[in-house]
């Protein structure tokens, strides 16, 4: 073929129009339900932006393929999940989520950080459309006054709730709670609202202590531990400076019976670096699935991971299942509108009360996620396990308190 | 007058600049809301690239740090309105825009100083680091809630459409971009960068301040990336260190350039359209790919026009000329 100038520019007009035809005739499909959004495929969040697209994604695949969609007002529908790579970039995020607007998509689903979320956020308020999301947990995101924006976690401030309602049916009861904050700004709201929390429901927070980002001497810590004895210690701390406060604890033979590192515990990798000193130590888990969690959909927490892991080659993640959680919460809110009208449905978002997959699906009047329900759960380490001690409706383990002492995890 | 600018190519110019800075006024009545953020992206995309050339266009100090005065600019009136909270929505935007740009203008200063002494790849290496320090910075000092995010207010008129509305803000942010641009490569400023470009040290020896020269133009270019930055993280309202000291920033007006034509005005303008039509509208369905296509396409036409899209029609315009010469002998 001879490759001249009037071919080029034929095939870069065709090139150019195709886009266009190719959203005319999506757009003339019936019988779906449109759920729009876009995901950091690409960009700094792209690692967690592909856990939650694989979660929106297995959840659509189940829904058309499993169920053969969903029943709303005695008519099927397929569910169409159209996502954009926003490249981890606000303002593409914002263009692309107007693109959706533009084309009528009724129905929209988050991106992931904060800064991503809050700006596209603001344009689907305005249009009046839902939004459910998975990735923006700033407490800036709920002080807006938005109606139409739910979130499966609690915003950052409340995220360790159930930890404080642990610690206060605790028996024996702790005399004596000291926190310890990495200088980040994720460890600090989570330590700062956990401590404004503990305070209210009169738990003795006596001592409170802020670490460098990045910690390379513990001593300091582990001298206030010595001479303060605390009953507990929190630290909100990164999986390496955890690491580096359990190991100079060990080494100094300084016990604490509740030991809560926030990051850590949980990873295998951290589990294995510290052997049989790791059994007892205490962690913040969002989500295991082998917690009890019934879904009226996927049968249970486990059946959903199941069904990822065979049609998935990607791990999955809590975000994978908080991600299938948000489609889930949508069909149960259309269900339940009996409707596809997305102010009926955002009505019956702002009332639901549902078990699933990813656990009980309750927002606030601000539409963050429920922070009990939806708050990170308390984990421990047992017998080499990560498993849920805490609340009961999530518990996979009974807890062990307080946790045997470095001499006897010494002794096997 | 002569003293900004001289000649009458300059004033054709600044003519045609305003006349399509009036006709892209216009686009918001015939564009659907998408098509208008679409053109919010380029017009920031131009916006930056053209305050980039300024220097690195001009004098060939090509900066891969200039997300460090978006950021900055960014930020520092995010602060001020904090700071300003009994203010009307326009007064505290106003006061916090020229601070922005000030501050600026003074780091640039600042900086300008030991790293306007480097050169080349050095020059451009430093600022790639200047950029990650004041990124890291802002992260990490608290009261600069880079980490947390800080909300800008909003200065959208009741009545108007907020897409609309930051269309116009930055198309006028970039016309006067623009406008400098122009008045400062027909000045005398613009004709020593020139000659830096060309030879620093044989302009020095002939007599042009380079140093002074080359500072100017690090300031102008800082600030007028600042005013961008501002007007960027409103449209944005909410932002954190993450959402403005963004690497992209840093080489895509690079890539604008190089595409549409290096040391023009017009050539880091059509390079952004292209760039931004390319990415934004012709690839925005191909999920998987469009980044693997976009590093193609770029590798592809850096390869066949090195001095990009302005280099084939100043080529093709050459040729056209030649050929008529030829003819009327």
């Amino acid at each position: 073929m001879k490759l001249d100038r009037r071919t080029v520019l034929k095939s870069m007009g065709a090139a150019v129009a195709l886009p266009a035809i190719g959203r005319g005739a999506q757009a003339q499909a019936t019988e779906t339900i449109v759920i729009g959004g876009s995901v950091p495929l690409s960009g700094r969040a792209a690692e967690t932006g592909l856990n939650v697209n694989n979660g929106y994604l297995a959840a659509q695949k189940f829904f058309n393929e499993q169920l053969n969609g969903v029943e709303i007002d005695g008519k099927r529908y397929k569910i169409d999940v159209r996502l954009f790579d926003d490249a981890s970039d606000p303002a593409r995020a914002s263009t692309l989520i107007q693109r959706h607007l533009d084309d009528g998509v009724q129905f929209f689903l988050g991106s992931f950080g904060s800064n991503i979320v809050l700006p596209t956020a603001a344009i689907v308020e305005r249009a009046g459309k839902p939004m459910m999301q998975t990735g923006g947990a700033s407490d800036q995101i709920y002080t807006q006054g938005y109606k139409n924006i739910f979130c499966m976690f609690p915003r950052a401030s409340r995220q360790l709730y159930n930890t404080i309602e642990y610690f206060k049916v605790l028996q024996p009861a702790p005399k004596s709670i000291m926190f310890a904050m990495a200088n980040d700004a994720f460890s600090k709201t989570l330590a700062e609202g956990a401590i404004a929390f503990g305070k209210e429901k009169g738990l003795p927070i006596n001592d409170i202590v802020t670490l460098p980002e990045n910690i390379t001497d513990a001593s300091s810590l582990v001298n206030q531990i010595r001479s303060k004895k605390p009953d507990v210690l929190l630290a909100t701390t990164h999986d390496q400076n955890s690491l580096l406060i359990a190991r100079q604890l060990i080494s100094s033979n300084v016990d604490v019976p509740l030991l809560y590192l926030s990051l850590g515990p949980q990873l295998k990798s951290f589990r294995d670096a510290l052997g049989g000193y790791s059994e007892g130590l205490y962690f913040q888990q969002f989500w295991d699935e082998r917690s009890p969690y019934k879904d009226a959909f996927f049968g249970s927490a486990q059946k959903f991971a199941d069904y990822y892991r065979q049609h998935f080659k990607r791990d999955i993640a809590y975000h994978t299942a908080s991600g299938a959680a948000c489609i889930v919460a949508y069909v149960h809110a259309m269900k339940a509108a009996n409707s596809l009208d997305p102010a009926k449905v955002r009505d019956k978002l702002a009332t639901l009360d549902v078990e699933s997959l990813y656990g009980r699906i309750k927002f606030t009047p601000e539409g963050d996620g429920d922070p009990v329900h939806l708050g990170s759960t308390v984990g421990q380490v047992l017998k080499g396990t990560a498993e849920v001690v805490f609340p009961e409706a999530s518990r996979t383990a009974a807890p062990v308190f307080p946790a045997p002492k470095w001499a006897e995890k010494r002794r096997g | 007058m002569k003293l900004f600018v001289s000649g009458r190519s300059a004033w054709v110019s600044i003519a045609i600049t305003l006349a399509g800075a009036l006709l892209f006024a216009l686009l918001p009545a015939f564009l659907s809301p998408y098509g208008v953020r679409v053109g919010q992206l380029f017009v920031l995309a131009a916006g930056l690239a053209v305050a980039w050339t300024v220097l690195g266009g001009f004098s060939g100090y090509w900066s891969f740090g200039n997300a460090a005065f978006v950021g900055t600019g960014a930020f520092v009136a995010a602060l001020i309105e904090l700071a300003l909270p009994g203010w009307s929505p326009a007064g505290a935007f106003t006061v916090a825009l020229l601070a922005a740009m000030l501050l600026n203008g003074l780091l640039a200063l600042v900086i300008a100083w030991p790293i306007l002494r480097l050169r080349g790849i050095y020059f451009a290496i430093a600022m790639l680091g200047v950029s990650q320090v004041c990124y890291e910075l802002v992260s990490n000092i608290d009261a600069l809630r880079g980490a947390l995010g800080v909300n800008l207010i909003d200065i959208v008129p009741k009545d108007v459409r907020p897409e609309r509305f930051y269309y116009w803000a930055l198309l006028l942010a970039a016309t006067a971009i623009i406008l400098i641009a122009i008045c400062v490569r027909h000045s005398k400023l613009g004709y020593g960068l020139l000659a830096i470009r060309e030879d620093e040290d044989t302009a020095r020896m002939l007599g042009v301040p380079t140093a002074p020269y080359k500072i100017s133009a690090f300031v102008i270019s800082a600030m007028l990336t600042a005013m961008m930055g501002v007007i960027y993280a409103h449209n944005l309202g909410y932002i954190t260190a993450n959402s403005v000291f963004r690497n992209e920033f840093n080489l895509n007006v690079i890539v604008y350039s190089l595409l549409g034509g290096m040391g023009t005005i017009i050539g880091p303008i059509v390079g952004a359209g292209v760039m931004t039509y390319v990415t934004q509208v012709l690839l925005g369905d191909l999920l998987d790919i469009h980044m693997f296509i976009t590093g193609l396409l770029l590798a592809i036409l850096v390869l066949a026009a090195p001095n990009g899209l302005y280099g084939i029609y100043d080529t093709y315009r050459l040729r056209l000329k030649r050929q008529k010469r030829e003819a009327g002998r």
